[in-house]
């Protein structure tokens, strides 16, 4: 319907004979055959008189051929918009490179969930039953090895049959920090039961449930970055295994999951920190990690 | 009306005679350009009915909270969606409301006595100028002078040329000049009112080329006191290149299926162009609407609020050059969607009274139409935000998606190319392409600035090249980005491959305006030949012969 007769001029696309535009209009047809550049530049005149502000300001007769005068003339409006696209295409560069360098990271990036500060408690035992007589140390008191924690008041029978009473101090085995508060003055205490427990700080884990499909997706020391209320800065641990659910072990965890292990990469960034305390991680995945959680499955 | 300061020179116009064109209706039988308005097929109605069906589907899909992503992404294609599904319903409607009514027998009397002369009414025809080349003018006044039925012909050169003027003294038509330009157009039209006196008036673009049964055809729907202006449709058989055929195209499928439908709800506003107005109603409101400058829409409205009846006439009655650059049609976009948005904003459609419900509606549907364009850059930033951030509207796995989106998305296209008979690339490009102008309109009319393209800050008859497109370049840099982004960071083939297919037909239609644009100054030659050629098919086309006799033969059989 719409064809350019202009493109067949002989005939329209059924076929229809068309009739020559020219034949109509002789007027019009001598002119178009007799154009001349010079006689396009008065079109040029015509058409360029869009604008009667500007005719009226007497523009001088058309020029021959009107591309000279606009390249005298530059046109700031073009080249700052040329310069405007430049700055687009730079701009998406730029940013369009800087866009895949965090996406990639974030992808990488895979949450654990939270996990929980863990301390593993000694419990120290006098060397023989007695029965507490005096108690040095409370509840979060830090002690050196070797310090007295308490002493036990122990009774034993000669081979005469006199009872002798002696008094032995318990002394602390390593340095650590006391969980609660010892046994009472007065209890009786037996070796091998605990008369108090420390813990020491510069050993301490997190302990977290990991799911286990994103097991591929860890390996041994990859950096995890926990963040935690009231932390001034991410504390950073390093994957240490991750343990198989044991049923009716006390460490049992939830179904689907597994037991994931991080030691601190610093003892001095957790040693203020309170065993029990939560934290959420993500850890940086590593694209060259060994899949399947090579390894990293403790006891297999 | 400050017309008569600015009198330079008046002619006369020379009697009305025999149409010298007539002889070009009998050289061919093939008429190129005629609309083809016909009943809407049973397919057209079921394909509706389900397009309804798989709307409600998709809206309620994308209503439920459970599917929400992203807030701000769900509520904006919320908003897109909304309004794509509001017009297509209002458009439905309205083109459903077409039953392709021949010419009632009132008319056909009328055009009767109006040809055996027992009925003269007394015309005149303003041709309104404003610097167009007078070769193409020419044409326009010939067929003009010349069109059966008597009447005055009027130049209203707002171009001043003298040239012009010189041409109007030789061809024996009527020249009239103003003083100022004040009001363009409106205030062009309302000088030519205060110096003539006929009963109706005909307006007519210096690029609109009228056929000899111009007023034959279309004054009998006038007859009716009540009735303020009869509009016939715009034509654009030489269309050539990106614009001019995207254009072509759009006013085609406005003339050919809105406009019917919108007849029957006596909500026809005037185009501007190729119309007849009864000059009592005009002089009811002092003329054309000079408060704004989408006069044509706010005279229809204002006629409507006053009981006013209008008429569109669903014959090919004149052929135009539709814009054949960016410039020229960014101008005419903003110009329209300007004036929707002013309709929509300070036109009371609701609030005032003397509109009926139909033409409320009618005049809410014109005025939402340039929103769709909102609503189109939202859906197209769409896969860029995925591309680029990972962010999406909806939560729902992507089959979950597809199943509701896909059937919705297939029957809107599907209604849309029964109804329009195909789609054409070019008018898709073209109407995308002027989504950034609409944008631009509505944030101008929001802002109550006063509406003006700025952009035309160029050298006077050449064409701008890439600031013309600016946003376009952006948003093709933002895809082309957001490909390049998505690709590299992937982590859902089937997610990324449907955004990266989608983002690539944007990069596709922004492309090509982008090099229209650039390529534009280049050609301006040829663009020049092109237009020159257009009006030389637009006179020499042959006219298709109507007779009602003819007609009334084809109703019977």
């Amino acid at each position: 319907m719409s064809a350019s007769p202009l493109t067949s001029p002989r005939t329209d696309p059924k076929g229809n004979p068309m009739i020559d535009l020219t034949e109509l209009d002789p007027a019009r047809g001598t002119e178009a055959r007799d154009r001349t550049p010079g006689g396009d530049t008065d079109a040029v005149r015509r058409l360029s008189a869009d604008s009667p502000g500007r005719r009226a300001a007497g523009t001088p007769a058309a020029p021959r051929h009107p591309l000279p005068r606009t390249r005298r003339r530059p046109d700031v409006k073009k080249w700052w918009s040329r310069l405007l696209v430049l700055a687009m295409i730079a701009g998406a560069v730029y940013g369009g490179t800087k866009l895949v360098e965090y996406r990639t990271t974030q992808q990488q990036t895979m949450d654990i969930g939270t996990v929980t500060l863990t301390a593993r408690a000694t419990a120290v035992s006098p060397s023989q039953l007695g029965v507490v007589k005096t108690v040095a140390v409370n509840a979060e008191d830090t002690v050196k090895a070797g310090a007295r924690l308490g002493t036990v008041t122990t009774t034993t029978v000669t081979g005469n049959g006199r009872v002798e009473t002696a008094e032995i101090a318990v002394r602390a085995p390593s340095d650590g920090v006391v969980v609660a508060d010892p046994m009472p003055v007065g209890a009786t205490v037996a070796p091998g039961q605990a008369f108090v427990s420390i813990y020491d700080p510069a050993d301490m884990t997190f302990v977290g449930d990991v799911k286990i499909d994103t097991l591929t997706h860890l390996s041994r020391g990859m950096t995890v970055t926990l963040t935690g209320p009231g932390l001034a800065a991410p504390v950073t641990a390093k994957v240490e295994r991750v343990a198989p659910r044991v049923v009716g072990s006390t460490d049992d965890v939830a179904a689907g999951a597994m037991q994931l292990v991080l030691t601190p990469a610093a003892t001095t960034q957790v040693a203020d920190l309170v065993p029990g305390y939560q934290l959420t991680g993500s850890v940086q995945a590593d694209p060259d990690a060994t899949p399947a959680g090579g390894g990293i499955l403790s006891g297999s | 009306m400050s017309a008569d300061t600015g009198h330079l020179s008046e002619h006369e116009p020379a009697a009305a005679h025999a149409p010298a064109q007539a002889r070009a209706n009998h050289l061919t039988a093939q008429p190129v350009d005629d609309y083809s308005w016909r009943p809407l097929q049973r397919s057209t109605r079921v394909a509706v009915a389900l397009a309804l069906a798989v709307t409600i589907y998709y809206v309620v899909f994308l209503l439920n909270p459970a599917y929400r992503g992203n807030p701000w992404l769900w509520g904006a294609v919320l908003f897109a969606e909304g309004l794509t599904v509001f017009q297509a319903l209002g458009t439905w409607w309205t083109v459903l409301a077409n039953q392709g009514h021949p010419d009632t027998t009132e008319v056909v009397l009328n055009r009767r006595r109006l040809t055996t002369g027992s009925w003269t009414p007394t015309v005149d025809v303003f041709i309104t100028a404003c610097g167009e080349p007078v070769e193409i003018v020419d044409g326009t006044i010939r067929a003009a002078r010349d069109m059966a039925v008597p009447h005055k012909t009027w130049i209203l050169d707002d171009g001043k040329s003298d040239e012009l003027r010189d041409l109007c003294a030789e061809l024996g038509v009527g020249y009239l000049r103003r003083g100022d330009n004040a009001h363009a157009k409106a205030g062009n039209v309302n000088a030519g009112l205060a110096r003539t006196d006929g009963d109706f008036v005909v307006i007519l673009d210096a690029d609109h080329v009228p056929s000899p049964d111009f007023l034959v055809r279309a004054l009998p729907h006038l007859f009716d006191d009540g009735v303020a202006f009869a509009q016939t449709p715009q034509a654009f058989p030489a269309a050539k290149g990106l614009v001019a055929t995207g254009t072509a195209e759009a006013q085609r499928i406005f003339y050919e299926l809105v406009c019917p439908g919108k007849n029957h709800f006596n909500a026809v506003f005037c185009v501007g162009t190729n119309v007849i107005f009864r000059r009592a109603a005009l002089d009811q409101l002092g003329g054309m609407w000079t408060a704004s400058n989408s006069e044509d829409i706010w005279t229809s409205i204002e006629l409507h609020r006053r009981g006013w009846r209008s008429v569109f006439v669903p014959e090919t009655l004149a052929r135009g050059l539709a814009p054949d650059n960016l410039l020229a049609f960014f101008k005419q976009q903003f110009r329209w969607s300007y004036g929707g948005f002013e309709i929509l904003l300070r036109g009371g459609i609701f609030r005032r009274k003397g509109l009926t419900l139909d033409q409320r509606f009618q005049y809410l549907l014109t005025g939402t139409n340039y929103l769709l364009s909102l609503g189109a850059m939202v859906l197209m930033l769409l896969p860029s935000a995925y591309l680029l951030l990972g962010l999406s509207p909806v939560t729902a796995t992507m089959s979950v998606w597809l199943t509701h989106y896909v059937p919705f998305y297939t029957l809107v296209l599907a209604v849309t190319w029964l109804q329009t008979g195909g789609f054409k690339p070019s008018a898709v490009v073209t109407s995308i392409g002027a989504a950034p102008i609409h944008l631009r309109a509505l944030v101008m009319a929001v802002l109550g600035r006063k509406a003006k393209w700025t952009v035309t800050n160029v050298k006077s008859g050449r064409l701008p090249g890439v600031q013309l497109v600016l946003p376009h370049v952006a948003l093709l840099i933002l895809n082309v980005t957001a490909i390049a982004v998505g690709i590299a960071t992937m982590t859902d083939p089937l997610a990324t491959g449907l955004s990266v297919v989608w983002a690539s037909l944007h990069v596709l239609v922004l492309g090509r305006v982008v090099v229209e644009a650039v390529l534009a100054p280049g050609q301006e030659r040829e663009r020049r030949e092109d237009r020159k050629a257009g009006a030389r098919i637009i006179r020499a086309l042959p006219w298709p012969a109507r007779t009602d006799d003819e007609r009334s033969a084809q109703a019977l059989a």
